[in-house]
């Protein structure tokens, strides 16, 4: 019922914003589970409301032109901060994304988490200023590990006046147990200025109830990025 | 008033799905001898192709690289017509947004950037990329207006509505000793370039392009009296979520 809420909404959002021609970004999140001989145990697709300050501040220099140099974060400030905790103004008072080829934007390469689509285990509540993963899983084949593989190539679509991405990574479970996910996080490499780059935290997921990936399942994360253009 | 309602459904809605609401706002002003001759403030409907691509680029780190310019594809075009291209999104960096002739800030005399006026009034359209008529030109001469340098860039933090917003403020000065006629169309250029990353390696393209974001129409067109002052502000905001 709720979802249908939720898509009752998204339906007068797009309609309001053509109607005033303003930007209508949407986000969409899917999550599969497959065993080795191809069966699915598990498929949900859900809105994903989970921007974070981070995301919002980046729309806002990029569509208003402000500058992302507070030195202060929260309600009112422009900036940005990493994964780390660390608030960055960046060096030319901007940030941005980088070529969109692996290694880059939100592409990760394989066994590594630092970026692109990352999951973990914890369960905190979803949080407008959350800039981390509650807990993340590690990469590898051992207990509690997920063998992370590199970000799919970006599919990019269009259709009834929307521009979509979509973002696909892969994750097997060879650990010999069955493993909680209760988080999945969108995290950028973005360029701050020089030859620096920090990862950021764009979009944080709270799975409910927690999805259990099976030993030698096979997870698949799927993050569609859209915008709706005027007519 | 159905702008209005639009407004309404638009803020919860966004508000309710935590999605990134952005409005613009065009406030127009003509004085003469401290006399307000015209004060117009109007709901910008008008953001471009650029606009959204530039968004769009940056939202989903999606590299602008197509050569045609259209429903689909990600570029800009600038303000000559020329496709603005890399494998790369469209970025405001190196350059530093905030400083005069940068971003949205026209510095003192120039005429393609930053709040420029024209005397067009061709129908808005998404696929603007310039005026849609002649150019008011920069200059104290006859059909020639004084374009001041774009005003420190106005930051307010509104937490009743969860609005933040960015204003862009030029004055324009009619020393030209007559009357300027037709005054009917406004556009925002913006100066936009493309960073690149390879490898651990990040830094840009030292190509800045200038494009239109915004092209508003006056709901009918101005004439500017001898001696009139403008203020022409553009007031971009977005709704945070709570």
């Amino acid at each position: 019922m709720k979802r249908f809420i939720y898509e009752i909404q998204g339906w007068l959002l797009r309609k309001a914003s053509l109607r005033l021609h303003v930007p209508h970004m949407a986000m969409y999140l899917d999550i599969e589970v497959k065993m080795p001989d191809g069966k699915i145990v598990e498929h949900r697709h859900q809105r994903s409301k989970s921007f974070v300050r981070n995301a919002y501040n980046l729309f806002f220099h990029t569509i208003a032109g402000y500058p992302m140099s507070d030195g202060t974060w929260g309600d009112g400030y422009v900036n940005m901060k990493n994964t780390g905790g660390s608030l960055s103004s960046g060096s030319y008072r901007g940030f941005c994304f980088g070529v969109d080829s692996n290694g880059q934007g939100f592409l990760s390469p394989g066994s590594a988490n630092d970026f692109g689509i990352v999951v973990g285990t914890g369960t905190g509540a979803e949080s407008f200023d959350s800039y981390a993963l509650g807990t993340k899983i590690a990469v590898g084949n051992g207990a509690g590990q997920l063998y992370t593989l590199k970000s799919e190539d970006p599919v990019d679509s269009y259709a009834s006046l929307t521009m979509k991405r979509t973002l696909v990574r892969y994750f097997n479970n060879n650990s010999g147990a069955t493993i909680s996910l209760g988080e999945i996080g969108l995290i950028g490499r973005v360029i701050t200025g020089g030859d620096s780059s920090m990862y950021a935290l764009f979009s944080r997921d709270l799975i409910t109830p927690v999805v259990d990936i099976l030993d030698k399942a096979q997870l698949k994360v799927t993050y569609t990025i859209s915008l709706v253009y005027p007519s | 008033m159905i702008d209005y309602i639009a407004d309404k459904i638009a803020r919860k809605t966004a508000h309710n799905l935590h999605l990134p609401y952005t409005e613009a706002h065009l406030e127009v002003e003509m004085t003469r001898d401290g006399k307000s001759l015209l004060h117009q403030r109007q709901r910008s409907k008008s953001f471009v192709r650029n606009a959204y691509n530039t968004l769009f680029s940056q939202a989903a780190a999606a590299e602008a690289d197509d050569t045609t310019f259209g429903p689909g594809l990600i570029n800009a075009k600038d303000i000559s017509g020329a496709i603005a291209k890399r494998d790369t999104p469209i970025s405001w960096i190196p350059l530093d947004v905030s400083s005069l002739g940068n971003g949205f800030r026209g510095n003192e005399g120039v005429a393609n950037h930053g709040i420029v006026l024209g005397l067009g009034t061709g129908g808005e359209s998404l696929e603007d990329y310039y005026l849609s008529g002649a150019l008011i030109p920069n200059g104290n001469g006859s059909g020639q207006i004084n374009y001041n340098p774009t005003e420190v860039l106005i930051k307010v933090w509104s937490a009743g509505t969860r609005t933040l917003s960015n204003s862009i403020k030029r004055y324009f000065n009619n020393n030209s000793g007559a009357q300027i006629n037709g005054w009917g169309e406004i556009i925002l250029i913006g100066k936009v370039n493309f960073a690149y990353s390879y490898g651990q390696l990040t830094g840009w393209w030292y190509d800045t392009y200038s494009v239109v974001f915004s092209r508003d129409l006056l709901p009918s067109p101005v004439n500017i009296p001898d001696k009139a002052q403008i203020k022409v502000i553009y007031t971009i905001s977005l709704v945070y979520p709570s």
